[in-house]
């Protein structure tokens, strides 16, 4: 097992930078989740320290060594694609041991190991049949057998659940997840889906445009968004991201005005804001619910039940669409303008950098 | 819907299929089938290539044809021909493609020049060859020379006239084969080489065991496309040695030509084209029965 360090990493096509001074420790047996949308530079991210992209600056450390010039199959890495990538004419079995054939395992102990991974993986039915004759499903579970096989310092995993329906991506991430904490080995996981990060991560880094966004743990990244970028990432329904104006500042208290000319109070950092700034306010939809009173008004736009509770779209005086969560009661018609009241829960500000300013409760950023 | 309704929809969609073939069908009927029963029509006559004289004779051009000892010799040396170039030119199509495959302004140089030699016509890749292969100017008669030998007359030479045709039409056709062996190459995932390198295999395993399997179909289909295209050599034959010396290059193809435009004997020429349809047949068939096989 083995940690990984990226220190000021960076990669150039030509004159585009895909990746920008990427900084960042990931400990041995810690799993770390990349997620940002398309384009944000994860996979690539991801396929340098594989080892199937080179690097333009900075280092790769595996273990602590450096890595940069090493070829793939050296870095004790081993991957799971979001193809799955099998080898489509060798059955299941061949798949998973043609990695130790390789390197001249003894045939016990490639039968031990394939035994053994099987059994993580119930996949002993499917082992003589070849990919073709597997669901999508029986596939990725079959490509993490190929990667438990070669008992790899750091697992790699690119996408692994985005070609998969929607019941299977829920299982197979709690069986990640299981197996993560089986083998307690490192492992680096991409995903674009915020849930898939929320859930599994030990810590998440979420990336945009090349570069780390910000790096923790997914409650304090919910909590504590250092940018609306993030809060805007991670959370579904999405946070609600509204223009205001600050008109009072007392010490850390401000009053912020919303669309409607609804008025807000909320808590920032001493001296981070100036009456008459423009700022955004974010708020959960959780924290947002319909009432009969309540500081916003917004003409309803959707309903969606969901069972436990309904979804109210609903878009404000200038036009700003915001969702709400309700739980128990009647949702407002469709059309009407409803009001939404604000319970207990962080009121998000973001400056005009949309850079966090909030003053979270327990003090600091 | 009714039953009724249903059936007349059904009919029209019908009606309709049948006229978008029909263009195709058509062409083939006319083109295609239509001749092949004409021809085994022609086959059971005595039937002269110009004027009336057609004579129904039933099987017994298929008689002369068992005791024609050219044809027997023209067989076997379209059979050598063939064995000589269908394995090499797959295997030299597989070789370039896999050589040529890839980024990088030299690869994409060398897949043009391959493939170029593809377009030009009969006539002029067996005048340039025969013009390699001239025991006078040849342009190996200087090397000859340096190495103080008499320069060899290949195409005149009972061994060598063969293989100086199949080396011919290996750099002549080499194009197309290596063209969908490349095709055949970009279908496979960057991905499973990936994965290949991570498992450790070495250039050769990869070759062998994700390469090869993976572009098998295309192997299958250049075997058989080589098999039908090279059984028909008539071109090369016609113009290099005129099936000489002592017929020892006188194709199948070449035989039927002569016997019918210059023996006239249509009827005699039909069955031999038959018999030639039949062997192509044959190992066309036994060689997607073993593919078949393989993919089992």
């Amino acid at each position: 097992m083995a940690g990984v360090s990226l220190a000021g990493v960076s990669k150039n096509y030509g004159a585009v930078n895909v990746i920008r001074d990427v900084s960042l420790t990931i400990n041995d047996g810690e799993f770390v989740v990349f997620v940002g949308p398309s384009g944000c530079g994860k996979s690539t991210l991801l396929r340098m320290i594989a080892g199937f992209e080179g690097i333009t600056g900075g280092d790769v450390l595996i273990g602590g060594n450096r890595v940069n010039e090493m070829a793939a199959r050296d870095r004790g890495v081993a991957m799971v694609f979001q193809n799955y990538a099998l080898y489509p004419h060798m059955t299941a079995r061949e798949n998973m041991a043609f990695g130790l054939k390789n390197i001249g395992t003894p045939r016990a102990e490639i039968t031990a190991r394939i035994d053994k991974a099987a059994g993580i993986l119930q996949l002993e039915p499917y082992l003589d049949r070849k990919p073709r004759a597997l669901s999508g499903g029986q596939r990725q579970r079959v490509a993490i057998g190929r990667a438990i096989m070669r008992e790899p310092d750091v697992f790699l995993f690119d996408e692994p659940l985005s070609n998969l329906d929607a019941a299977l991506r829920v299982s197979m991430r709690t069986e990640i997840a299981k197996l993560h904490h089986r083998l307690g080995a490192t492992m680096i996981y991409v995903t674009h889906d915020q849930t898939e990060a929320m859930t599994m991560a030990d810590r998440i880094v979420v990336l945009r445009a090349g570069q780390i966004e910000q790096v923790g743990a997914p409650i304090e990244l919910y909590e504590r968004p250092a940018n609306a970028f993030v809060a805007g990432f991670l959370g579904a329904p999405r946070i609600n991201l509204i223009p205001a104006t600050v008109s009072t500042v007392d010490g850390e208290t401000v009053e912020l005005v919303c669309p409607g000319d609804a008025r807000l109070m909320a808590k920032v950092r001493v001296g981070s804001a100036n009456v008459g700034d423009k700022v955004t306010l974010g708020l959960r939809p959780e924290i947002l619910s319909p009432a009969d009173e309540g500081a916003l008004s917004g003409t309803v736009d959707v309903v969606e039940q969901l069972g436990s509770m309904q979804l109210v779209y609903a878009t404000l005086a200038d036009g700003t669409s915001i969702v709400s969560e309700l739980r128990g009661g009647t949702a407002p018609a469709i059309g009407s303008v409803g009001r939404f009241s604000i319970g207990n829960g962080t009121r998000h500000v973001f400056n005009a950098e949309k850079l966090s300013i909030t003053l979270h409760s327990g003090g600091g950023a | 819907m009714s039953a009724n309704s249903l059936i007349a929809a059904r009919r029209r969609d019908a009606l309709a299929a049948y006229l978008f073939l029909a263009p195709f069908g058509l062409i083939y009927i006319t083109f295609l089938v239509y001749p092949l029963f004409k021809g085994l029509w022609i086959s059971l006559h005595d039937w002269e290539l110009a004027g009336s004289y057609r004579e129904y004779i039933g099987f017994l051009n298929y008689e002369d044809l068992w005791t024609d000892t050219i044809f027997w010799k023209a067989v076997g040396n379209t059979l050598t021909f063939v064995a000589m170039t269908v394995p090499t030119m797959t295997a030299l199509a597989l070789v370039l493609a896999l050589a040529v495959f890839g980024q990088g302004r030299l690869k994409g140089v060398l897949r043009s020049i391959f493939f170029m030699s593809s377009v030009f016509s009969v006539s002029v890749v067996t005048l340039v060859w025969s013009m390699v292969l001239s025991a006078d100017n040849g342009l190996l008669v200087p090397f000859f020379h340096f190495i103080g030998m008499k320069p060899v007359n290949f195409l005149g030479h009972p061994t060598l006239a063969m293989p100086s045709i199949a080396l011919t039409t290996l750099w002549w056709g080499v194009g197309l084969p290596m063209a969908l062996f490349l095709a055949a190459l970009s279908q496979i995932p960057g991905e499973l080489y990936e994965a290949a390198e991570l498992d450790h295999a070495s250039r050769f395993t990869v070759l062998r065991r994700i390469t090869l399997p993976s572009i098998r179909h295309t192997v299958l289909l250049v075997l058989v496309l080589q098999i039908v295209g090279q059984f028909q050599i008539f071109g090369q034959a016609h113009l290099m040695t005129q099936g000489g010396p002592a017929n020892r290059t006188r194709t199948l193809v070449q035989y039927i030509y002569e016997t019918s435009f210059r023996d006239w004997q249509v009827g005699y020429a039909t069955a031999m084209s038959f018999g030639l349809f039949l062997l192509m047949l044959g190992f066309t068939m036994l060689q997607l029965w073993l593919g078949r096989k393989g993919d089992e």
